[in-house]
């Protein structure tokens, strides 16, 4: 139960940071995959996203250097399928005008196309999984 | 439309990425969780595998000990507890491994959650967008005039969108993390894996937005 | 350790409650990793139990004879 009311308040302040930073307009996110070419050149309007998630992941490193330093966060090596697949997630990113996240935030914002998105991600998801075992593509833990 | 500026989204998400892990001891990440959604059945029997080993200590020890039995032979008697179990007559088993030296102990990752918490957190993100979308006045305001505008209104513009989501979908299982798991968690530790992904996908969406900005 | 895939791996407390519990370590994860159902199962593809024991059998509460009092 207290596991469960973590999850649910992380989560909904997740959801309303991602709204409320345009992370779920589509628009937006073209924007900020476009930096600036086609739309007027390298203002802080059309550099503002991008500018975030730099910002973001510079100070987790130091959120992380300073609160969790010696943790054992499961570690992400370089795979095979680690090229690929984030040539396939970013090309999709831009399409959808959505990650994940952010798909599941825009039906939450009523943008009931986006159901369509969803859809296509677990489809996607579950191809991949087919495939994996279909080709015998081996997991390399037991966690992920 | 106005957005909130860089100076607070970015300590906003890096704030929740790294309470995440504080207060749940999991990596944040939203596509993992989503992907374990598209096997339900299999994540269920999981879950239940997983749940055996949440059982009290004294029954696990107690069934181990009578695995490990059955696997090894005898085990040391009752009473020498600690001492390296008695060698089978034919094989010369070395004793069990000492433990480590004693580095600052930090956070241990916890267990996989249930799918009824994973649940709760895809539902949580939807109703933190309802809240915003709800205070800014916006909530079934449609997909915006920047998407009309590129894709279209009708059947076209939600194939681009089904096309992305699969993308999307089998994009984050095969690199194994997504613009949260990745980008945010993964790079917040400088994990080689993350680092690469991140500056690839990033790079393949710009590729791909000045594509749908030229084309639609 | 030998076994490439030991990290998360849930067996491993499991395997600490007790010294004597050290055999199974000693004798997959550190030599014949490769005779793990656990890797082998990882190897197809396919999500792992987390109650597979590397000998193939599950660890199960129900069904064990309570130990000798």
């Amino acid at each position: 139960m207290r596991t469960h009311l973590s999850v649910a308040v992380l989560g909904v302040t997740l959801g309303v940071v991602i709204s409320a930073s345009g992370l779920s307009d589509w628009g937006e996110v073209h924007r900020m995959f476009s930096l600036g070419i086609g739309q007027g050149g390298f203002t802080l309007d059309n550099l503002r996203l991008a500018l975030a998630f730099g910002g973001a992941v510079v100070l987790s490193v130091v959120g992380f250097r300073a609160f969790a330093r010696y943790d054992e966060i499961p570690a992400k090596p370089v795979r095979a399928g680690t090229v690929p697949g984030a040539i396939l997630f970013g090309a999709g990113w831009a399409l959808a005008g959505a990650c994940p996240g952010a798909a599941l935030v825009q039906i939450g914002e009523g943008k009931t196309a986006a159901f369509v998105s969803l859809a296509g991600m677990l489809a996607g998801a579950w191809l991949h999984d087919a495939l994996r075992k279909r080709l015998g593509w081996a997991r390399h833990s037991c966690i992920d | 439309m106005t957005y909130w500026p860089f100076w607070i989204v970015a300590p906003a998400l890096a704030v929740l990425t790294v309470g995440y892990w504080i207060a749940l001891r999991r990596p944040l990440g939203v596509a993992g969780v989503l992907a374990r959604f598209s096997r339900i059945a299999e994540e269920a029997e999981f879950d239940r595998g997983a749940a055996v080993l949440q059982a009290e200590q004294a029954a696990l020890e107690a069934a181990m000990a009578q695995l490990t039995a059955e696997a090894f032979g005898e085990l040391a008697p009752a009473g020498t507890e600690g001492a390296a179990p008695l060698a089978p007559a034919s094989t010369e088993w070395p004793a069990p491994p000492p433990e480590p030296a004693k580095a600052p102990q930090g956070r241990v990752c916890a267990p996989t959650p249930t799918l009824t918490v994973h649940a709760t957190f895809l539902v949580s993100l939807a109703l933190g967008g309802f809240v915003a979308a709800l205070v800014r006045g916006t909530f079934g305001e449609g997909m915006g005039k920047s998407f009309a505008a590129h894709l279209g209104a009708g059947p076209r513009s939600l194939l681009a969108l089904a096309a992305g989501g699969v993308l999307v979908g089998f994009g984050t299982s095969l690199c194994g993390g997504c613009s949260a798991g990745h980008g945010l968690t993964g790079c917040g530790r400088l994990m080689p894996g993350s680092l690469l992904a991140t500056v690839v996908f990033f790079a393949s969406a710009v590729a791909a937005s000045l594509l749908i900005g030229r084309l639609a | 350790m030998k076994c490439p895939n030991t990290q998360g791996c849930p067996l491993f407390p499991l395997f600490r409650m007790k010294s004597s519990l050290g055999v199974w370590q000693t004798h997959y994860c550190e030599n014949a990793f490769e005779t793990c159902a656990r890797y082998q199962l990882a190897q197809q593809g396919v999500r792992v139990p987390p109650n597979l024991l590397p000998n193939g059998k599950e660890l199960n509460l129900a069904g064990l004879t309570p130990p000798a009092s």
